[in-house]
């Protein structure tokens, strides 16, 4: 079992295999070898690692990305298909959501970060920049120049 | 949220959100396919923010697909602009038109353009990867080969659409110097002729296609620029007719692999091919000079693995010449052929020639043919050393030819004895007699498919004979003939059903009778099911046979069977049985079966969780049981259900629905009779916090337009719906909330529009546009469907 400890120092004893679907809990695992020592982790909160977990748990007996795996998902072959369990999985509000992404990013958990990702991608899907700025509740700081260029802009998507 | 909250989007790194962009924009390798969506994305992400709007413009991976249109007066600019976000990344150019052509009086103007634009490109030729001009105008391509002088040294890829005629002068001779060595594809569309490609240029491309939709092309024309690329590896040419040639050389491609050409006829005999892999050759005039073509590629080209061979249906007759090999009588000797096989070119023996692994023969049936078979024997005398290896086999043909075919597998003039096919894996039979059957001996033969069964008194234990042989059978799929004259049948199931031959290997059965004449009717394959036991079936497709065939073929696979699919089933039952109990079928599929409800009530299902009910009219009056009924009794914890063009009133449907409390996708398509009362239904609880279908989490509305109003669906949203904002609180608190995928024609309000956003995405189906019909698609929640953006 794996002590980890979050930055609201909550502790959270959780199986290897499901702490190691962070590469870098794995790698510091690798590093100290076998040891009670509880790994910190001051940039997540405990609301934000239990969801974590609760991927990491779900996915724990799945084969880590190769980096084959990793290279295929470039840009060029990029989708954004989310698996069934995992939409669910990923239907928080906003502020969670960014949260996930911002730790799966912190304890390199790619797939999770993928899932994140798309699911902001597939948000933004579809809509316009004042559907998107409401959506995320973006200010509008362009200058009027901006502004300008961006209306000549218009005219080259017209119509496509 | 307040506005006064900051946005929790921003927290992201500039790395993270770049990823997220580069998931809206989708992948890149092949974003030309879907171009016009991805400017649009982009161009979109770029006006949120200023912050946004520098990432997208510092990622050049956004912007290296360029897109011009040369009837825009300041088109040069915006190409500028454009590539000027593009760094040092290789270009992907496409220059096209609107509109199809530009008016006339505009043609200055759009050449004026045009010259600009090619101006602004050239300058960039080192990082030309793919161009494609649409050269709709005559001077475009002239002007492109004219002033694009010098080295595109990572072109890889060159389309012209449209060459101007002879009659505007001569295209120069292309001046682009392409890097020799990789693939390059040079794609002409609907040219008027071939422009002359200097020798240098020519042995640079290596996959040429061109593609006419223009009558009587000159085949000098073809042959002289085959003739220029040498190095060709794949060739494609579509062109409906060409005008023979008047003074051709023969043209020799050694490296070419794959040859793919249109109504060939007039370039085939001048071809010198002997790398082909592949060769296929649609819509091909016979002659003697064609068949002599042919068969001297199939000699000369050891490497070929793949032969497609088809007539042109709609050209004269040709009488060949007489007959040269030694052959067989048959009484049908107008035969053209497509013939079509795959030799293993890996498993070739040097001495022996290539190994056949999969041949598919396909003849027009007696009536439609008018030709010889001269040009079969040839071939087949040239590809019958190879059938024994065969693996895959596929003939469509008449009795005599299929016993031309296999004849060579006996040592009598007619099959008396056995065909061993020893590595046939998958037959495929298609005639209007089965005589061969007897004979074949197929040991490892795993799929079997015959989709014209004359019956005969014997067909049955042929079959059987058949089956039996076949240890490793796990695939079969057996259908009447459509025409299938007086063949034997009964008015009532075997009165002694003798001991049934069981099929242990068999996971998947179809069988298809011929229409029933009348309701108490069994017919020769109805009574053959009843000698069949099917343990380990786990699929089973039963179409136009009697209800308790069906039943008895079911009751001998009720260990397995996970999908059911019956179709123009007859509810005659002679001998009255129990419900049969299937616990591990799945999902259960019916269409034209009006009488779906009494069906149900033969069979208990307890964990069937997708029905699929389609093409048929549910009322009192067409069952026995009531449908809501026979599903509350047959399928308790039903899932998924399905009905397409299925006529039932809203209050049989509520009823239906109203008895599926653990169902969780609905979908309903083509249902006419389907109106607003089921949405509201849905809406409505029956008592506080009590809806009907309490699981629902998915609802499909398909082209139910006439009844179906986008009012209904979002007072519907409004109760069961999942709202954007707060995608887990739907008002209803402890019900899932449900996604709805709507297809509707319904004229769309602004106000409507504003609504709908509110509960997701919310997209204009691009497709219906073309239609001319604009079909307005809305998908709320995450139903992750992908449309074209608006």
């Amino acid at each position: 079992m794996v002590n980890l400890v979050t930055s609201d120092n909550e502790s959270f004893t959780v199986e290897k295999a499901v702490a190691s679907r962070s590469v870098l809990i794995k790698n510091m695992l690798e590093d100290v070898g076998e040891s009670d020592q509880p790994i910190p982790l001051p940039n997540v909160t405990a609301s934000v690692l239990k969801k974590v977990l609760e991927y990491c748990d779900h996915h724990k007996n799945e084969p880590m990305p190769t980096s084959e795996d990793l290279a295929a998902e470039d840009t060029r072959k990029r989708t954004t298909d989310i698996g069934e369990w995992d939409q669910k999985f990923i239907q928080v509000d906003q502020e969670m959501l960014f949260e996930i992404i911002l730790a799966a990013n912190y304890l390199d958990i790619k797939p999770l970060l993928d899932v994140g990702c798309k699911t902001v991608a597939n948000m933004i899907k579809g809509k316009t920049p004042e559907e998107i700025r409401k959506l995320f509740n973006i200010v509008n700081d362009f200058t009027p120049e901006e502004e300008a260029q961006i209306k000549k802009e218009n005219e080259w998507a017209e119509d496509r | 949220m307040s506005s006064a909250a900051p946005s929790a989007i921003h927290r992201l790194p500039s790395e993270l959100l770049l990823e997220i962009f580069l998931n809206v924009y989708g992948p890149t390798i092949d974003a030309r396919m879907d171009w016009e969506a991805k400017q649009r994305a982009i161009l979109s992400l770029s006006r949120v923010c200023r912050m946004w709007r520098k990432l997208t413009h510092e990622c050049s991976s956004f912007w290296a697909f360029v897109k011009l249109d040369p009837l825009r007066p300041d088109e040069d600019l915006r190409a500028a602009d454009w590539i000027a976000h593009t760094a040092m990344r290789p270009l992907c150019i496409k220059i096209e038109y609107r509109t199809a052509k530009p008016a006339r009086s505009k043609g200055d103007e759009v050449h004026r353009v045009f010259l600009r634009l090619v101006s602004v490109l050239r300058r960039h030729m080192s990082r030309w990867v793919w161009v494609s001009i649409d050269a709709a105008h005559p001077s475009f391509a002239e002007i492109f080969f004219r002033d694009c002088v010098g080295e595109a040294s990572m072109l890889k890829a060159l389309t012209v659409r449209h060459m101007p005629s002879a009659s505007t002068g001569d295209v120069a001779e292309t001046p682009l110097a392409i890097i020799p060595g990789g693939p390059f594809y040079m794609t002409f569309v609907e040219p008027n002729r071939l422009p002359p490609l200097s020798p240098y240029f020519g042995s640079v491309i290596t996959h040429l296609s061109v593609d006419t939709g223009l009558k009587d092309q000159d085949a000098d024309s073809f042959l002289h620029a085959l003739r220029l690329c040498p190095n060709l590896v794949e060739l494609h040419l579509a062109c409906e007719k060409m005008r023979a040639p008047q003074a051709a050389a023969p043209v020799s491609l050694p490296h070419l692999t794959r040859l793919f050409a249109v109504a060939a006829q007039d370039i085939l005999p001048f071809l010198s091919v002997s790398s082909l892999h592949s060769l296929s050759l649609p819509q091909l005039q016979w002659s003697d000079s064609v068949t002599e073509s042919l068969v001297r590629i199939i000699r000369t080209c050891p490497g070929l693995v793949c032969i497609g061979l088809d007539h042109d249906r709609d050209r004269p007759e040709w009488t060949p010449k007489p007959f040269s090999l030694p052959v067989t009588t048959c009484p049908y000797p107008d035969i053209p052929l497509p013939v079509s096989g795959r030799w293993r070119a890996d498993d070739r023996v040097q001495d022996t020639g290539p190994r056949m692994t999969c041949i598919k023969l396909t003849f027009p049936r007696l009536g439609e043919v008018a030709h010889t078979v001269h040009p079969f024997n040839q071939l087949l005398d040239i590809l019958q050393a190879d059938v024994g290896y065969c693996e895959s086999l596929s003939i469509l043909a008449h009795p005599e030819l299929m016993d031309f075919f296999f004849q060579p597998f006996t040592t009598t003039p007619s099959l008396t004895r056995s065909v061993l096919l020893p590595n046939l894996v998958h037959l495929y039979l298609d005639s209007s007699d089965h005589y061969i059957l007897p004979f074949l001996e197929l040991p490892c033969l795993e799929s079997l498919h015959l989709p014209q069964l004359h019956w005969s008194h014997d067909t049955g234990d042929s079959l059987l004979g058949l089956f039996r042989c076949a240890t490793l059978l796990s695939c079969i799929v057996l259908a009447d003939a459509r025409f299938p004259g007086n063949t034997y049948s009964a008015h009532a199931p075997p009165a002694f059903i003798e001991p049934s031959t069981t099929l242990p290997s068999v996971t998947y059965f179809s069988a298809r009778g011929r229409p029933l004449r009348s309701e108490s009717e069994y017919t020769s394959s109805a009574l053959f099911l009843y000698r069949l036991a099917l343990p380990q079936v786990k699929s089973l497709a039963l179409h136009c046979f009697p209800l308790d065939t069906v039943l008895r073929l079911i009751s001998t696979s009720t260990s397995q069977l996970q999908h059911l699919s019956l179709s123009k089933i007859q509810t005659n039952i002679h001998h009255p049985t129990d419900p049969l109990l299937l616990l591990t079928l799945v999902s259960f599929k019916t269409a034209n079966q009006d009488n779906v409800a009494d069906i149900l009530t033969q069979l208990r299902l307890p964990n069937l969780q997708y029905l699929d009910v389609s093409t048929c009219q549910i009322t009192a009056a067409t069952s026995h049981t009531p449908f809501h009924a026979a599903l509350l009794l047959a399928v308790p914890l039903l899932t998924r259900l399905d009905l397409d063009h299925v006529g039932i009133s809203d209050g049989d449907l509520v009823d239906v629905l109203g008895g599926l409390p653990t169902l969780k996708y609905l979908r309903l398509a083509h249902c006419y009779e389907t109106a607003d009362a089921v949405l509201h239904a849905l809406a409505t609880p029956f008592e506080p916090g009590c809806w009907i279908v309490p699981r629902l989490e998915q609802v499909e509305l398909w082209n139910n337009w006439s009844t179906v109003t986008f009012g209904a669906v979002l007072a519907f949203l409004a109760v069961r719906g999942k709202k954007l904002a707060a995608p887990n609180n739907a008002t209803g608190a402890g019900l899932p909330s449900v996604e709805a995928y709507v297809g509707s024609s319904e004229p769309l309000t602004p106000e409507v529009e504003a609504a709908l956003l509110a509960y997701g995405r919310f997209m204009r189906d691009r497709s219906g546009a073309a239609a001319r019909s604009w079909k307005l698609f809305a998908t709320f929640g995450s139903a992750g469907r992908d449309f074209d953006v608006v």
